[in-house]
């Protein structure tokens, strides 16, 4: 009977899900070519122009991810992102609003429309008057997100390895940027003032740790589904349940922002999946814990959580609550 | 043993008492009908037996299983047709029938064709390229297929043109010899009269009046003009009842021998005489008038 369900299930998402996994797909492929073009052509220019100046890298961090310019690690994550280095703009695509908003998007409409939009589409008493246990179709519904949210993450992972594929080595010519100065210093007489490398500077990249950050990811869609899902368990309309369910998601990414932002605000960071979500701290750095500090003791060291653990714990209590919810409620009669 | 009993079944929805202390049996074998205008209870009733509802008070039971806190046992038991009938529109009517039959540890075989012909429908025709009343009749196959004690519809007959009118109390004349236990709601007297065994009419949530369908067929109503002295008594001997003779017409309802009943009416003089069988409509307008 389960597997029934679980089948009808996936047959009604199919399509969403295909285009989802498709778009996500292109977009991971697309966005090795922009981490080859940024690391490999703007970043050097710009460090090059610094470095004639007098001006090092730590000025550029400073501009752009602290002081006026923290908004931008709000949004993007991570202190210590080199824009230099390819896997850390590699590991910039998983906090890239595309990826963050879809997948977000995909995990609250399916589980949003899960119980309220069987009974908005009127269908659920067809289904209950079967001998299904309320708590069957719960199920049935996690295990249809144990199935699809690895699918998403797998068009993650298989784009990315398919840009690798396609745009080769992370190499970084100087010879363009040498031919232009040395124009440009024949026309206008003046010296050249740096001495630019010499041959093509490899880049090292590396995806091998992606599959580890998208896990991340996946908690993150599993912990918005599962409080989407709960907030389906309630409603009768499927609109109403989807627009509460958004809403206290982009509730929680305004608040994770702010918090970062205002540290009289950090206090509530952690109380929203956000802030559990670190795909470049394990990533880079392989470190699986957020410390409770960061956002309570003004950064002082205070208690390590595990950023899965409380994603799929979020996401687990959600279906929990659904499944109490759903199986004890009087069903509302078709409009 | 009834198949389905219901004791004291009361369903308050805040303050709005929508069903009040319902007893109803079905037994095996049996059409049992409700009867009522909307609001009445029918539908809560219904929903209440079926386990969508957790009642107030009282308890209804399937086979001896609790509605609410046993329900998928009462589900394995029942097969419903829904009033306000939505189905899964990215389906084939066969699909449906197959995806509703495994849900119940069934595989249908060719009877779903068979039956699909007598209702004149072509299963594989996806559902959103069918009308309201093609829906209503895949429904109705998917409920007609499962080999269960009990069918309950609700007002089943809504957008079916009258030949599947007739074909649809047709199948449930089958089912009902076929030893199964039936439950209907409607407001279509005539529906109600043709197949039923039983009729609980309701009215504002209450079971007013339970009446037996044969009685009522052995019953007639007789009308005449009376060209001579009025009768002192009826045709079983007992004087008739009160109104029964008005401004020299003859108008009572009589329930006995059908031979009783002409005899008496050859010895009395008479003109116009018409004798008619009783129906539900003078039962019901006496409710809801």
């Amino acid at each position: 009977m389960t597997l029934v369900l679980v089948r009808k299930l996936l047959r009604d998402v199919r399509w969403p899900l295909l285009a989802v996994c498709v778009i996500l797909f292109l977009f991971s492929a697309f966005w090795v070519k922009i981490a080859q073009r940024v690391t490999t052509e703007i970043a050097p220019f710009f460090l090059l122009i610094g470095q004639a100046q007098g001006i090092g890298k730590e000025v550029f961090d400073e501009v752009v991810f602290k002081g006026p310019g923290k908004v931008s690690q709000a949004v993007m994550g991570g202190a210590d992102v080199q824009f230099d280095r390819p896997n850390d703009f590699l590991a910039v695509e998983l906090l890239h609003p595309v990826v963050v908003i879809l997948v977000s998007l995909w995990a609250v409409s399916r589980a949003a429309s899960a119980i309220s939009g069987e009974i908005d589409r009127g269908t659920m008493e067809l289904l209950l008057s079967q001998p299904v246990p309320r708590g069957r179709l719960v199920l049935a519904h996690l295990i249809v997100d144990a199935l699809v949210i690895p699918a998403v993450g797998l068009s993650v992972v298989g784009g990315t390895q398919l840009g690798l594929w396609a745009v080769g080595p992370f190499e970084v010519n100087y010879e363009p940027l040498e031919r232009a100065m040395e124009k440009q210093r024949q026309e206008r007489r003046i010296p050249m003032l740096i001495k630019l490398p010499t041959g093509p500077k490899h880049l090292d990249v590396s995806a091998e740790r992606q599959g580890w950050a998208v896990l991340n990811l996946a908690g993150l869609a599993f912990a918005v589904s599962g409080l989407s899902m709960a907030v389906s368990a309630t409603g009768r309309s499927r609109w109403r349940a989807l627009g509460v369910a958004a809403l206290v998601v982009v509730v929680m990414f305004v608040a994770n922002v702010i918090g970062q932002l205002w540290e009289d605000a950090a206090f509530v960071r952690p109380a929203t999946v956000f802030f559990y979500y670190q795909p470049q701290r394990v990533w880079l750095d392989a470190v699986w814990t957020v410390d409770l500090g960061d956002a309570w003791a003004g950064g002082k060291p205070l208690a390590r959580v595990n950023v899965l653990a409380v994603l799929f714990g979020v996401g687990a209590a959600g279906y929990l609550v659904a499944w109490r919810i759903f199986t004890r409620r009087d069903l509302p009669a078709p409009l | 043993m009834s198949v389905l009993a219901t004791e004291e079944l009361t369903k308050d929805y805040g303050r709005f008492r929508a069903l009040d202390g319902l007893n109803l049996s079905v037994a095996p074998g049996e059409v049992v009908g409700l009867l009522g205008p909307n609001g009445s209870g029918k539908t809560t009733a219904l929903r209440l037996v079926l386990g969508f509802m957790r009642p107030t008070a009282g308890r209804a039971t399937v086979g001896g299983f609790d509605c609410w806190g046993q329900s998928v046992e009462v589900r394995r038991r029942v097969a419903y047709l829904p009033g306000e009938l939505r189905l899964y529109e990215n389906m084939t009517g066969r699909q449906l029938v197959r995806f509703l039959g495994r849900l119940r540890g069934d595989e249908p075989g060719p009877e779903v064709d068979a039956l699909a012909k007598r209702l004149d429908i072509d299963p594989d025709r996806p559902l959103t390229h069918m009308s309201s009343g093609m829906k209503r009749k895949v429904a109705l196959l998917a409920i007609l297929v499962p080999k269960v004690p009990l069918v309950i519809l609700d007002e089943p007959t809504n957008t079916l043109d009258p030949t599947m009118r007739d074909e649809l109390l047709e199948q449930l004349r089958l089912a009902r010899d076929a030893g199964k236990a039936v439950l209907f709601s409607s407001h279509v007297l005539q529906e109600v009269e043709a197949v039923c065994d039983r009729v609980a009419i309701l009215r504002r949530g209450r079971l007013v009046h339970l009446q037996d369908m044969e009685e009522l067929r052995e019953g007639r109503h007789v009308t005449a003009k009376l060209l001579g002295p009025p009768p002192a008594n009826g045709p079983d001997g007992s004087p008739l009842p009160p109104g029964a003779i008005e401004d020299g017409r003859l108008d009572f309802d009589y329930r006995g021998p059908l031979s009783d009943l002409l005899g008496w009416l050859a010895r009395l003089s008479l003109d116009e005489l018409k004798i008619g069988s009783l129906g539900l409509t003078a039962i019901y307008r006496k409710y809801h008038s």
